[in-house]
């Protein structure tokens, strides 16, 4: 390799490790006047759709610790009993052996855990809010195998405590679709128990 | 008095010296395995999530203009980028996909699969659905691209195999498995990179702190793969958590540091083996694996590649 070449190799190969480390130099340690530096390596990496890293598993010490999500997905006014579009087979399981996670579950749940962060927001971040639940709304639509009219999502969490062991429930969030118009319809955020109840007929969980 | 020189000269060596091969070839292997493994078992789940009347359809999109939603707002907050293909373009993508990543992982026409197989793993997980990932693949998708510069295709390869059937001559000794470092010394410092990421960025976090934090892990049903009542088991892993919290961050500067980084190289390929075991997190383990065996000694690996034939 001639003089030249080796010398432009070793500055790009010695660019591209600064952008990683940069771009890797997490915010707790990082001086405030590299901010500028980290976000133009983040943006680099980017181009490429490479990142450097990210934290994974960043929990808190609070006693209730998250358990487990359940999604049910229905034809809107769909009577007791009637089969769910979503989860495939009906029912929600989180205890027990899960050799793989569906990754339309994962999708899911970054979709909702997404809008549910926007949900106090301004007017921008509430109709992006929108966007996800409508878009999944949308999606569970042409899921169906004949044409309907709307559905309904029911979002539950579970939550264990810690020490003793406890099991919790929260309602997540409660919306519908309507498929032949394409629009979002009601979206109540932490449903209490009575309004899930009427509006589903059964307790989902 | 270290002079300039010799400063350029060790930056020179790190770079350009040969050095073994060994785990960039182990990186094609898993590369290209996680690939097509992902995508086999995504297959039912396709139309779902990358189709046109899947989760980021562009049918969905369409109704969400017209329901006044906007759909510049939409295209960000699925983080889109790219429109949907239709079932067939989806379909021949999907096939073209799985066909690469396997001819990747033997190494047939290793870096035109292994490209092909990169571009189209990028469309469909960063341009189509990159809610449905686990974020491994933005790592990997740089691990990836370093093998693919490397000349992690000329050994224990196919292409290997029918060059030597063509033009006749003995396969190189394992030994001889070399070729400028600098592809090797991408994925080192990357890895590293990444540890420092992940470990540095939880030394302040009350749940680490706590030894909470695996517990967490393996009892919330969206990341473990055994949800059990797992209180018995708290101070196990509690240590195990602090273990962690330990070892991540050490990695960052330790992996260096001979004999420190064989040592730190093994048991971080024993915690992701763990995590593996316990956890549903994509193919995060998978993805570091190669990197970590860039910093163990090149016999242990000419020993795993002799044992396998080569």
């Amino acid at each position: 390799m001639s003089g030249w070449k080796r010398g432009l190799g070793t500055v790009l190969l010695l660019s591209w490790m600064a952008v990683l480390v940069f771009g890797a130099w997490p915010p707790n340690l990082r001086p405030r006047f590299l901010d500028p530096v980290h976000d133009l390596a983040v943006r680099t990496l980017r181009l490429f759709a490479i990142s450097a890293g990210q934290p994974l598993f960043q929990t808190d010490a609070a006693p209730w610790k998250q358990y487990g999500y359940c999604l049910f997905v229905r034809e809107t006014g769909a009577g007791p009993g009637a089969p769910l579009l979503y989860p495939p087979g009906g029912s929600c399981r989180i205890e027990g052996l899960h050799l793989r996670l569906p990754p339309v579950a994962r999708a899911t749940h970054r979709m909702l855990a997404s809008a549910w962060k926007l949900r106090n927001g301004g007017e921008e971040q509430r109709a992006q809010m929108d966007g996800y639940l409508a878009a999944m709304g949308r999606a569970f639509c042409l899921q169906a195998e004949a044409p309907i009219a709307g559905v309904e999502v029911v979002w539950i969490w579970y939550y264990k405590h810690y020490d003793s062991g406890r099991v919790m429930r929260r309602n997540g969030i409660y919306f519908d679709h309507a498929c032949d118009r394409g629009r979002l319809g009601e979206v109540i955020w932490h449903p209490e128990d009575a309004v899930l109840l009427e509006r589903w007929g059964e307790a989902p969980w | 008095m270290v002079s300039p020189r010799d400063v350029f000269a060790s930056v020179d060596r790190f770079l350009f010296e040969p050095r073994p091969v060994h785990a960039l070839v182990v990186g094609r292997i898993v590369f290209g395995s996680v690939l097509f493994l992902c995508y086999v078992v995504r297959a039912p789940d396709a139309a779902m999530l990358y189709g046109a009347n899947g989760l980021a359809g562009p049918e969905a999109l369409q109704r969400l203009v017209d329901s006044g939603t906007g759909v510049q707002r939409v295209y960000d907050a699925l983080e889109l980028a790219w429109p949907a293909p239709t079932p067939g373009a989806l379909g021949f993508l999907y096939a073209l996909l799985l066909a690469c990543s396997l001819c990747f992982a033997v190494g047939y026409r290793t870096r035109l699969t292994g490209w092909i197989a990169w571009g189209i793993h990028l469309y469909l997980f960063k341009l189509r659905l990159p809610l449905a990932y686990w974020g491994w693949p933005a790592l990997m998708q740089g691990y990836m691209a370093y093998v693919l510069l490397s000349r992690a295709g000329d050994y224990f390869s196919l292409d290997a195999w029918l060059r030597r059937r063509r033009e006749g001559g003995e396969a190189p000794p394992v030994s001889a498995w070399q070729a400028p470092a600098w592809p090797l010394r991408l994925l080192q410092v990357h890895l590293c990179a990444m540890y420092s990421m992940v470990g540095l960025s939880r030394l302040d976090s009350s749940g680490w702190l706590a030894g909470h934090t695996v517990f967490t892990a393996v009892t919330m049903s969206l990341h473990s793969k055994l949800v059990i009542d797992w209180k018995p088991f708290q101070p196990l892993l509690q240590m195990a958590t602090w273990g962690v919290y330990l070892l991540e961050p050490a990695a960052v500067f330790g992996l260096w540091i001979p004999r420190v980084g064989v040592f730190l190289a093994y048991a971080l390929l024993a915690m992701h083996a763990g995590l593996e075991l316990l956890t549903n997190v994509g193919w995060w383990s998978f993805a570091v694996m190669p990197g970590l065996l860039a910093f163990v000694p090149p016999r242990h690996l000419e020993t795993l590649f002799r044992r396998l034939g080569a």
